[in-house]
């Protein structure tokens, strides 16, 4: 069973997400923002986390040094809207920090979907 | 030759009086004021040389004439007989009066009457000056309008930071409001995505999906243009060919061109480098095409593309900048369009500007440009004539290959 946990601030975009990962069968664990994501994190069964990079409590850059300290096989998709620091800046930080994958809204939820099977494959 | 002197009202000794009386004289004559001693009856009964000089009339004849017969009967009643009369009152008058002199125009004078008294206390006599504040006058009025243009450049200053400030703020809001409207893109593609797979392929629902995605594309490169506008300058930069990007926006564009319109590049050297964002370049270039394009619609034009090296020396009064680069890429844009009105010249670079109408262009375009071209270390100039057309000239600062 390959749990997914969903970390996006932005409601209606999260609901979108979580509705695109379902019809694929994944089992999605939902979280508001960086505080809720880590306590809601459960290593043994989350395979892979996306997460957005500019919320409130916690940004998505912290989630990410977080989560990789209590599980550094979990693998992680990060994404960003842009604006507050620029994509180009969050990005390529998110990147260096540790997640697997960058993008950068609004993305293909194809392509996600793709990347998400595909970091998951590479785990099993 | 010995002088003789008129006797003066107090007893004298005889030599030494004299040569005080000559000295004072010569003093009363040298001063620039008009100096007159008038008695109780209104009469001048002195004048120097000065008063003489300016009135053009020897001293023969004044002397014994009351101002009023000098300056007219009704100036002499209602103006300076009551000053006269005040002075002999025992007190000092002054006044400000502008006359017509006949030697210098029109002149403005400070006037005072002073009383002279007798040993007993008596007022016989006035001294009457006449100073000539004209040039004081027209000198404080400088130092005033000196004041005035000062005022007005410090409210212009004070304007510009504003409006800076604004500017800043605006670019802050933009971005925010980017990365909001993001979040809304990315949800309208992601169920029109699911929608798509629902619907069956080739059918009319299907079909009308794709153009939700394609216009979510379009939108997406908007909100690039206003992240672009409130971030100006934190793309990364690579050493980049401009004849390539501007051969590249060219084959772009032409695709796009009415027959009418003719392209004609002028591109001088392929291997003009500079340091930029290829990709933010060719969208400059394809926007200042654009513009070109729009401004010859409807009518046959030539839009005419070109590439040269220049030097920096060659440029330094018109960069208005400390550090010139040695070498520059002028890329110019030149358009046989409607031109720009001069008011209008003004504002092309403010953001969200346009003289277009509702629905057919946000106005960032061009600010967007001149950020980038400026946070590229460039300078963008823009020249137009009223229908003959329109010229875009970009400097960039030359790089030199890494490779060479």
């Amino acid at each position: 069973m390959a749990a997914i946990l969903l970390v996006e601030d932005e409601l209606e975009l999260k609901e979108m997400l979580k509705i695109a990962l379902a019809r694929r069968s994944f089992t999605v664990i939902e979280a508001e923002n960086g505080r809720e994501a880590i306590a809601r994190f459960r290593p043994g069964i989350t395979d892979l986390v996306i997460t957005d990079l500019i919320m409130p409590e916690e940004d998505g850059l912290k989630v990410i040094i977080k989560l990789r300290e209590v599980k550094p096989s979990v693998r992680i998709i990060a994404i960003s809207g842009g604006g507050k620091a620029g994509p180009g800046n969050y990005l390529s930080l998110a990147k260096a920090l540790g997640a697997d994958a960058v993008f950068s809204k609004p993305f293909s939820i194809a392509e996600l979907l793709k990347k998400a099977e595909e970091l998951l494959e590479i785990e099993q | 030759m010995k002088r003789y002197l008129k006797k003066s009202d107090k007893p004298g000794t005889g030599k030494s009086e004299s040569v005080e009386n000559r000295v004072y004289s010569r003093v009363v004559d040298t001063s620039r004021s008009m100096i007159s001693v008038i008695n109780r009856n209104y009469r001048y009964e002195r004048v120097n040389r000065t008063f003489t000089r300016a009135h053009k009339i020897p001293s023969g004849k004044i002397i014994g004439k009351t101002p009023g017969d000098l300056w007219g009967r009704e100036a002499f009643e209602r103006n300076i007989k009551p000053n006269l009369d005040r002075c002999f009152s025992g007190k000092t008058v002054k006044y400000e009066a502008s006359f017509d002199t006949p030697l210098s125009g029109k002149r403005f004078f400070e006037v005072s009457f002073r009383p002279v008294r007798t040993a007993k206390g008596k007022i016989t006599h006035l001294i009457a000056e006449t100073h000539d504040v004209t040039s004081l006058r027209s000198s404080q009025k400088a130092t005033s309008e000196l004041k005035k243009e000062l005022r007005r450049m410090e409210l212009d200053y004070e304007k510009r930071l504003l409006d800076a400030r604004k500017l800043e703020a605006l670019g802050v809001l933009a971005g925010g409001m980017a990365h909001d409207f993001n979040n809304i893109l990315a949800t309208v593609s992601g169920y029109t995505e699911m929608l798509l797979e629902d619907l069956p392929e080739e059918s009319p629902s299907s079909h009308k999906a794709r153009q939700i995605l394609n216009a979510v594309g379009r939108a997406r490169s908007l909100t690039e243009q206003i992240l672009t506008f409130s971030r100006q300058g934190k793309q990364k930069k690579e050493v980049t060919s401009v004849g390539k990007i501007l051969k590249e926006s060219i084959e772009f564009v032409r695709a796009g061109t009415p027959p009418q319109v003719i392209i004609r590049t002028e591109i001088i050297s392929d291997e003009v480098n500079v340091m930029a964002d290829p990709a933010q370049l060719f969208r400059i270039f394809l926007n200042l095409m654009t513009n070109a394009l729009q401004a010859m619609e409807g009518k046959a034009g030539t839009l005419s593309v070109g590439l040269a090296v220049v030097n920096g020396s060659e440029l330094e009064s018109e960069l208005r900048k400390e550090k010139v680069a040695p070498r520059y890429a002028l890329i110019t844009f030149r358009d046989t369009g409607s031109g720009i009105d001069r008011a209008v010249m003004q504002k092309i670079f403010d953001p969200f500007f346009t003289t277009r109408e509702i629905g057919k262009g946000t106005g960032l375009g061009l600010s967007v440009v001149h950020g980038t071209v400026s946070d590229m270390d460039g300078e963008i100039f823009v020249s137009s004539r009223k229908n003959k057309g329109t010229l875009f000239r970009l400097l960039l600062p030359v790089v030199i290959n890494k490779i060479q």
